[in-house]
């Protein structure tokens, strides 16, 4: 992953009627790099995707596609850009392989060699004379794939693109996604409220909520550092405020877990069995002792404000 | 540019329905042929009946207490030199040959105009409602030279339907009917009531071309319903409604002087050939202009609303 700018947004704005969907958002995609739109339903990421590829209007800001503005210079910005937007629409009473010649026929140089190539590596070769009719939504997606593929871009723009797959469907896709970020240098832009999703598949997330941008996170970032010293450290043990005075005397800061039945500790994992041993040498019993890992979900619903009861 | 249109003609061409559409242009060439076939009984008295027509005709004229407007005493006297025409070539009335049947078969094309609307209703709103659209408009090709290209396609379309109305005419009308008399002149009534001849030839390519112009004005309007309607069926219903209410309407309003401003009083160019325009004192230079500005207003409103248009849900 380099430093250099793929796609850069600034200040992009979208206002239909008196709603702002979204506002005021900036945010930039390294070369290489496999970038998240993560925020619930109605945050504005599709809103966001959609300006970025030219579907609608740019109320105000801009989007630059390797320092080309989008509305400026529409055709040649989308030259670099392969999207699929939701599920990928395809001619139904065409052939896979005719929807790809009728696409490549858009895009100059681009020739039958290629399009073989992209059906070669979406994995669609036995199929790709079939109409579209025929195809099953996990086909689908592969040939919407080859389409976006077909013009050798440098960016990819996927809205919600796992949407209706199933897993096997969607951890497929996830390592062609990966694969090409890492192989041929491209920019990945996915979007999605799945968070399980977003962790597996990006290296940064542009957190977004009700058209406004919250946070950009590195995955790692987001996940806590493996490497960190301090973990939290839930201890499951009968007597609370022993357990507490014991744990206060230690220099260790500790509050009760959401459960209310065990007590969180942040705690070096090397010095995990001094502090057992102390709790056990002062009569407190302790049943259990685990490392927490916070998940993303919390550290996503900690940076939303959302609560959310289960 | 040639790539799209290449692109939205075999979007056209591989769909069924195009070619049952074709098909079905021809069926009905085919079966007026064998309508018309049947019911040409040679009269054997038809000469003397034309001239007993005629004779009845000048004592009408002639007679002094039959008032008759100028119009219809004109219209009279044509039907007479006509009537003495075809005694004199040996033309019976309704005779048939390969021409005379392809100038009949211009309602064929009007048939075909309503097929071709449908063409034209679905062609954008139906990139809208499978929702092919977001692919089409995220290629590096704008928006202009998208719907350009599709309208060209339409055009285009438009014209292979008279050809083949055209070709399936000649073909058909020459095996029922015989090839002769093209370079015939053809004698009409025109505009002022009085006997005028062309060739054969030249009647129907002037029919040809004037129909493609009124046929082209039609698709233009379903085309711009397409673009305006995101929902196919609507697109395709509203453009019928339209074409089958607008010729009905300049009738309903003929008496309005402004009734003439109606694109659908201007479509049909043979009005000024033949049979005269739907209100007085209109001429072939106004028409030209009257569908002149509607193309233009129809596609300038096509082409705004598409490319401003925000693609979303």
């Amino acid at each position: 992953m380099s430093n250099e700018v793929a796609l850069e947004i600034k200040n992009l704005t979208k206002v239909i009627g008196r709603k702002t969907i979204v506002d005021d958002l900036s945010f930039a995609v390294r070369k290489g790099e496999v970038f998240g739109l993560l925020g619930p339903n109605g945050a504005g990421k599709t809103t966001t995707i959609r300006m970025i590829v030219g579907l609608i209007g740019i109320t105000k800001g801009s989007v630059l596609v390797h320092e080309v503005d989008v509305t400026k210079d529409f055709e040649s910005a989308m030259s670099h850009v392969g999207a699929i937007v939701e599920n990928p629409e395809m001619y139904k009473y065409l052939s896979g392989y005719q929807n790809l010649l009728h696409f490549a026929r858009m895009t100059p140089g681009v020739n039958r060699a290629r399009i073989d190539e992209v059906v070669e590596l979406v994995g669609l070769k036995s199929r790709i004379h079939d109409r579209v009719r025929k195809y099953s939504l996990g086909m689908r997606q592969r040939l919407g794939l080859a389409l976006a593929l077909l013009r050798d871009p440098s960016i990819l723009i996927l809205d919600e693109p796992t949407n209706g797959l199933d897993p096997a469907g969607i951890r497929e896709f996830r390592d062609h996604l990966r694969s090409l970020a890492s192989q041929r240098g491209m920019s990945v832009i996915v979007s999605s409220h799945l968070l399980a999703e977003m962790e597996l598949m990006c290296d940064r997330v542009a957190i977004i909520q009700d058209g406004k941008l919250v946070d950009i996170r590195s995955i790692n970032e987001m996940k806590g550092d493996a490497a960190s010293a301090a973990q939290t450290t839930r201890f499951k043990v009968d007597n609370h405020e022993l357990a507490r005075s014991i744990f206060a005397k230690a220099d260790l800061a500790c509050q009760t877990a959401p459960d209310g039945r065990e007590l969180d500790v942040m705690l070096d994992p090397l010095a995990v069995a001094d502090v057992v041993a102390a709790l056990v040498h002062a009569g407190v019993k302790v049943s259990g002792v685990r490392t927490v890992t916070r998940t993303l979900e919390e550290s996503f619903l900690e940076m939303t404000g959302e609560v959310r009861h289960a | 540019m040639l790539k799209l249109i290449q692109n939205e003609s075999i979007k056209i061409a591989l769909r069924l329905r195009t070619w049952i559409m074709a098909a079905l242009i021809v069926v009905i060439v085919l079966v007026a042929a064998i309508v018309i076939n049947a019911h040409l009984k040679p009269n054997a008295n038809w000469k003397q009946a034309l001239l007993s027509q005629n004779a009845q005709a000048e004592a009408t004229l002639s007679n002094p207490h039959v008032y008759l407007p100028p119009i219809d005493r004109s219209r009279i006297k044509a039907q007479v030199t006509i009537n003495t025409y075809d005694i004199a070539h040996n033309l019976p009335p309704g005779h048939q040959d390969a021409w005379v049947f392809t100038i009949g078969s211009l309602s064929v094309g009007q048939i075909g105009v309503v097929f071709v609307t449908v063409l034209a209703g679905d062609i954008v709103a139906g990139e809208f409602a499978s929702g092919t659209i977001k692919a089409l408009l995220t290629q590096p090709v704008n928006r202009t030279r998208i719907i350009l290209s599709k309208y060209v396609s339409v055009l285009l379309v438009t014209l292979a339907m008279f050809v083949l109305v055209l070709v399936s005419s000649i073909v058909i009308g020459g095996i029922f009917f015989g090839f002769n008399g093209v370079g015939e002149p053809l004698v009409f009534v025109n505009v002022k009531q009085m006997v005028t001849q062309m060739t054969t030839g030249s009647y129907i390519l002037l029919g040809y071309a004037f129909a493609l112009i009124s046929g082209v004005m039609i698709v233009t309007i379903a085309f711009m319903i397409s673009a305006v309607f995101r929902s196919s069926a609507l697109a395709i219903a509203l453009s019928i409604i339209t074409l089958f209410v607008g010729v009905s309407l300049v009738q309903l309003l003929s008496s309005f002087t402004w009734d003439k401003y109606i694109l659908f009083a201007n479509t049909d160019l043979m009005q000024y050939i033949t049979g005269g325009p739907p209100v007085a004192g209109m001429t072939m230079g106004f028409s030209i202009v009257v569908l002149a500005v509607y193309f233009i207003v129809l596609n300038a409103v096509s082409w705004r609303v598409f490319v401003q248009r925000d693609v979303s849900s």
